[in-house]
């Protein structure tokens, strides 16, 4: 796998053993945290925020990830689809190329 | 919530939006940025409500939709994965197909130019054309030369009216110089002074010699004079006449050519 994309992958879903369907798992956690934060709620040192600050601290390093990462960022700013037309085009331009390799050995072997 | 949120996001990401490659167009464009954002943007709300005690069911609501947006984008990782392996690939064909075709036209231009440096096939006839022609012509002063030394072995011509011309201006020599031979005179002269050379006074004796003799042998051919003091010995058949005779024969093939006398004839 491309090692952008892996690491993005890694740092939102750092435990998924699957990597074909990976899935977030941070319902679960903040799950847990609420129901922490309803069973003793007068605990001073408990609230959300703390319980969270894991969570949005990968969300920001993702984030961070993709900014820096130039070829990161170029693969995710199209979509699928979008990808599919430009190597669509590419292959046709290498076509093209080909083509043009092609009738030069012909012209040089005419000559 | 989640439009409110790109509305808010996009703000200032579109202030690059005149160049469609900046940095933050293509985070903008990014499904999974814009799911990142949204998602950290729901559960700050979630816990700023929870944290006062007012906890916001939408906000939950919206939180879980927006893990779930989260986890397809996520899902949609490997196709992109595969779309990078795809264009890796296309990419190191199109660099291949780029230098095979520089290559190729690096020796296609190296080749015109060797062609163009070499001399055109029209060209080359023309010139050999010009160098036979050349060739072929005999200049005057050559055919001229040759014409005197044929004449000093040659009879008068029978049409040739004797009376328009006068004997001192005959480019021919008269018969009994002719039978005589003035080269033998001069050969003779040459072995009594010794085979090594002949002297300019000698030279300058036949010189004057020989129009006594012959009467109009030298008027009209002051070059005689030259060839007469260099002529060789060559009617001697000594060691030293034929050493001469090779030594002049490597250093002038036309001389040896032209030269019809033949001692034994006289």
């Amino acid at each position: 796998m491309n090692p952008h994309l892996a690491e993005v992958q890694r740092l939102l879903v750092p435990e998924s053993p699957n990597l074909s369907s990976p899935s977030v798992e941070f319902i679960p956690q903040l799950y847990y945290a609420i129901h922490q934060l309803k069973k003793d709620p007068n605990s001073s040192t408990a609230s959300l925020e703390t319980a969270t600050s894991s969570i949005r601290h990968r969300l920001k390093q993702c984030k961070a990830h993709l900014a820096q990462n130039n070829e990161c960022r170029e693969l995710l700013s199209s979509t699928p689809a979008e990808w599919d037309v430009k190597l669509a085009q590419r292959q046709k331009d290498l076509d093209a190329k080909r083509e043009l390799c092609r009738q030069l050995a012909l012209q040089v072997e005419r000559l | 919530m989640s439009t409110s949120f790109v509305s808010k996001t996009s703000g200032p990401e579109r202030s690059g939006s005149d160049r469609p490659n900046s940095s933050e167009n293509q985070l903008g464009k990014a499904q999974i940025y814009n799911d990142i954002c949204e998602y950290e943007e729901t559960l700050g709300r979630l816990v700023t409500s929870v944290d006062k005690f007012h906890p916001d069911i939408q906000s939950a609501r919206d939180l879980i939709e927006a893990d779930k947006k989260l986890s397809d984008t996520l899902k949609s990782l490997q196709s992109y994965d595969e779309i990078d392996s795809r264009a890796r690939r296309l990419d190191e064909e199109h660099s291949k197909t780029d230098t095979k075709i520089a290559r190729i036209l690096q020796t296609l231009t190296e080749c015109h130019r060797d062609l163009n440096s070499l001399p055109m096939l029209e060209q080359v006839e023309f010139e050999r054309n010009t160098m036979l022609k050349q060739r072929e012509k005999v200049f005057t002063d050559v055919l001229l030369d040759y014409a005197m030394k044929l004449a000093k072995f040659t009879h008068v011509p029978p049409t040739f009216d004797k009376g328009s011309v006068g004997p001192n201006n005959f480019v021919w020599p008269a018969e009994d110089a002719m039978r005589r031979g003035m080269l033998a005179i001069a050969s003779l002269r040459a072995s009594e002074n010794g085979n090594e050379k002949l002297t300019t006074q000698d030279s300058s004796i036949l010189q004057q010699d020989a129009p006594n003799e012959t009467g109009e042998e030298y008027t009209g051919a002051p070059d005689a004079d030259t060839e007469v003091r260099d002529r060789r010995p060559s009617f001697e058949f000594t060691g030293a006449a034929v050493k001469d005779v090779e030594e002049e024969k490597q250093e002038d093939d036309i001389d040896l050519d032209l030269d019809l006398f033949n001692a034994e004839e006289f």
